[in-house]
């Protein structure tokens, strides 16, 4: 189950959310105060953050620029007072996800955590993807490199040896160790591990 | 018998030249100061046939004149640089003192001086001849002689002592002899002035005139007028007063006599005197402009209750130009039906003391008029009442709005209403916001509880309740806004402590979260009053929201709300909220009551903007203390119920 956690200091909505929250099956935290929440944010499992951006003592701004400064990366759900739409451009621009209207449709907000949490569980799998991508990529010996290098650049063996000065047969045991350390059960995985791992160094 | 020559101011090798070079038998002799030479010729020891006056001698013709009153007969020759000749020639001409055995001589040389000397001598010689013939007759003829020099001589005295200058000019203007006070005025020596016009001596601006003055003294107008003029040649500017006047006819030439007299001192003090008069002048317009654009009528009566003076609203007042009215009696212009009504306050401000009353009235053509005067007496040196000065303006126009004030009052009130619903509506719209976000959740959580069949009935009855409460809270809101507007039909007799109680209820979950050492000092006796019941929880809730924010960065041991009620003058009550927060600085409490005055950084200012006005229409008070540092206390009062 996800985690949302809501800070607000208007009792009254976040005990309404939070309701709406975990009849969608969420698990939620409720926090009264920037502060009470800013205390506890590192401890806190991966989930979703609800926040109000009017609330008296800590603006949500700041509990935004705080965030950013620790390097939490959870995703940010605003709600603002009515009519105070500058504000809430400030907060995307600091990286909140996405920002609502009080008085929300519960609907919409849903849908939208929904979403935020679906990326940031593609986002998750992506960056283990990489992770893993990048280590066995790392354990490839240098001729098996270069010959990984060929394939992305969607080279024949044939040229792949000529450009290395060995024999095709060589290359082609290579191509049969890079397949078996990347664990790729065809040349798209080879490519996609490849990209995964090394993508600022692919050339388009 | 030898000749004896006087050699003055010459210089000593013009001494020993002649000592060489003269026929044998000629006595030489040499002074440095004409004075020496003075005394030698009053002493009448060894008294010279000719005197010779050298470059060196500083005044020359007055030199000559001086010797020739000491002693006639005896020649005189002035030594002068080439091309002064004739200019000295001709001043000695026209003095009327000096005659013909006064000669000037350009010196070249010593040669050419020794021969000019050698024929003075040989004729000298002759006279001394032909002289010594009757000179017997001439001797028992003259004893009464020596008196006439000693009167000549104190009259140039005189003319050298006395403080003006004295001139003798041609009639170009050009001056012929002067006096050493006219030297000292001028500021240059007669050797520099002789010959020269006098209008040059001044400013070009002067020149005119001082022609024009000599020409009406040559035709001999008789006027004697004088001009004043300004010397600008010496550091200090000075101002000389010059008149001319005909002095003889006695030659071609006609001779006048310019007097002149240092007049700066005089001069200086009439521009200061008309400077000041004219800075007199102009603050007394001033003053006048003033007087006359002040609306209130202003007066000044004498002794006689006549007026003397009035400005320019009192004219317009009674329709008389200030000509009518100076000198009238106080019940010619006014009237003797107004006049009998303020016959007591001039008796009083005669007696010496400063009045100020209303009154009433009634003016012919006018009506009835309120006024409102003030009359302060003028006392004399003595200390007499001579006069008072009165100062009246008519209050009529605000006596009748001070009448309809009561009905405007509420009026206003009912305006005021309406302006702050516009500023509310921001506030407002988040106000509102809040309980619709939380129904719309409330609602939602529910309709996807029962969807998902897991609705369970104790969970959807609390949520279900706390709809109806945001519902509720949503329709105050609404409520009040339509009540806002409308004149005090919300208004019912309510108690305050229980508005407290109910806000206090509405606060508790916040309450609960903040946890304050929370103190109720509710006064059992509190009367009943006519107060609109909503706007008074809202207010409480306000102030009691706003101190619980206070104390937020406390620790919760040191929160301390304390909530008082009480009575208060006139059957009132009276509400504080205090909070043991870091309280506000002064300028904070004086400018916490104005709209879009805010400390949170998310706050409209807006809050305590309202609560204000809706106490104030209320007719009540709200005030802010600071505490020091013991936090803020907020308080407001509610008047008593007229009934009760």
């Amino acid at each position: 189950m996800d985690n949302i956690y809501i800070v607000d200091d208007e009792a009254a909505l976040r005990d309404s959310l939070s309701m709406l929250l975990r009849a969608e099956d969420f698990n939620t935290e409720q926090f009264a105060t920037p502060t009470a929440f800013l205390e506890q944010v590192d401890d806190l499992p991966e989930g979703l953050i609800i926040l109000d951006l009017w609330m008296p003592g800590m603006s949500g701004l700041d509990v935004i620029n705080e965030l950013n400064k620790r390097g939490v990366t959870l995703p940010i759900i605003c709600i603002t007072g009515h009519g105070d739409v500058s504000t809430a451009v400030e907060a995307i621009k600091l990286g909140a996800a996405d920002f609502f209207e009080k008085p929300f449709d519960s609907t919409q907000l849903i849908e939208r955590i929904k979403h935020c949490l679906q990326e940031q569980h593609n986002q998750r799998q992506l960056d283990v993807f990489t992770a893993r991508a990048k280590e066995i990529v790392s354990k490839l010996t240098p001729r098996e490199y270069e010959v990984l290098q060929g394939l992305v650049e969607g080279l024949r063996n044939k040229q792949i040896a000529y450009n290395m000065g060995i024999s095709i047969r060589t290359v082609e045991l290579h191509r049969v160790h890079v397949m078996d350390k990347l664990e790729a059960k065809s040349l798209s995985d080879v490519l996609k591990i490849a990209i995964a791992a090394d993508y600022e160094n692919i050339k388009l | 018998m030898s000749s004896r020559i006087s050699l003055l101011s010459t210089g000593e090798d013009l001494l020993t030249y002649l000592n060489n070079n003269l026929s044998a038998g000629v006595f030489l002799e040499h002074n440095d100061l004409p004075q020496n030479l003075y005394a030698a010729l009053e002493q009448s020891s060894g008294e010279p046939d000719i005197i010779v006056l050298g470059l060196n001698v500083e005044e020359p013709i007055r030199t000559a004149e001086h010797i020739l009153v000491l002693r006639r007969d005896i020649k005189i020759i002035i030594l002068c640089k080439g091309g002064r000749q004739n200019i000295l020639q001709k001043a000695i001409q026209f003095s009327p003192f000096l005659n013909s055995d006064v000669t000037s001589f350009e010196y070249k040389n010593h040669a050419s001086l020794r021969k000019k000397l050698q024929s003075l001598i040989d004729s000298v010689e002759k006279q001394r001849l032909y002289r010594s013939a009757i000179e017997v007759v001439e001797k028992e003829r003259t004893s009464i002689a020596p008196t006439r020099p000693l009167v000549a001589n104190y009259l140039d005295k005189l003319l050298d002592r006395i403080p003006i200058g004295i001139l003798n000019l041609d009639s170009h203007g050009r001056i012929l002899n002067l006096n050493r006070s006219a030297q000292s005025l001028l500021g240059r020596s007669e050797r520099a002035l002789v010959n020269t016009e006098l209008h040059s001596l001044f400013s070009s601006n002067d020149t005119d005139s001082i022609q024009n003055l000599t020409h009406h003294a040559i035709i001999g107008d008789e006027k004697n007028h004088s001009i004043v003029v300004s010397l600008n040649s010496l550091e200090l500017k000075c101002y000389i007063e010059i008149s001319i006047s005909l002095l003889a006819v006695n030659t071609a030439e006609p001779i006048l006599t310019a007097i002149l007299t240092e007049v700066t001192d005089k001069v200086l003090e009439e521009i200061k005197r008309k400077k000041a008069e004219k800075a007199l002048q102009a603050s007394e317009q001033q003053l006048r402009l003033v007087i006359d654009a002040i609306p209130e009528l202003i007066a000044y009566v004498d002794a006689d209750l006549a007026y003397q003076f009035n400005n320019k609203a009192f004219e317009k007042w009674f329709g008389f130009s200030r000509h009518e009215i100076k000198g009238k009696k106080i019940w010619q212009v006014i009237g003797e039906r107004p006049y009998s009504v303020i016959t007591p306050y001039i008796k009083e401000v005669m007696s010496g003391k400063i009045i100020t009353f209303e009154e009433k009235l009634n003016y012919p053509y006018r009506g009835d008029v309120y006024i409102r005067s003030s009359y302060v007496p003028n006392f004399s040196d003595s200390g007499n009442v001579i006069g008072f000065f009165l100062l009246t303006a008519d209050i009529t126009q605000s006596k009748k709005e001070e009448e309809g004030k009561l009905k405007h009052m509420l009026e206003a009130a009912h305006a005021s209403r309406i302006i702050t619903i516009g500023e509310m509506s921001t506030q407002l719209a988040h106000e509102i916001s809040q309980p619709l976000a939380s129904i719309g959740a409330y609602s939602s959580a529910c309709i996807r509880l029962i969807e998902k069949d897991r609705a369970d009935t104790e969970e959807l009855y609390s949520a279900f309740k706390s709809i109806s409460t945001q519902a509720i809270r949503a329709q105050e809101i609404m409520h009040e806004l339509r009540n806002f507007v409308k004149k005090d039909s919300s208004r019912k007799t309510v108690s305050v402590n229980e508005l407290v109680q109910n806000a206090i209820r509405f606060l508790q979950i916040e309450i609960r979260e903040n946890k304050p050492d929370l103190s109720l000092e509710l006064a059992e006796d509190l009367p009943l009053i006519e107060a609109d019941q909503i706007l008074i929880e809202q207010v409480i809730v306000n102030l009691v929201k706003n101190a619980m924010e206070a104390m937020q960065i406390l620790d919760q041991e040191d929160r301390r709300l304390t909530i008082e009620t009480n009575v208060c003058q006139d059957s009132g009550v009276f509400v504080s909220v205090k909070d043991s927060g870091p309280g506000i600085t002064d300028y904070e409490a004086s400018k916490i009551f104005e709209p879009f005055y805010t400390t949170k950084p998310e706050g409209m200012g807006m809050g305590l903007a309202i609560i204000r006005s809706i106490i104030d229409s209320h007719g009540g008070k709200l005030e802010v203390l600071t505490n020091g540092d013991n936090g803020t206390t907020f308080h407001f009062t509610l008047p008593g119920n007229p009934e009760s």
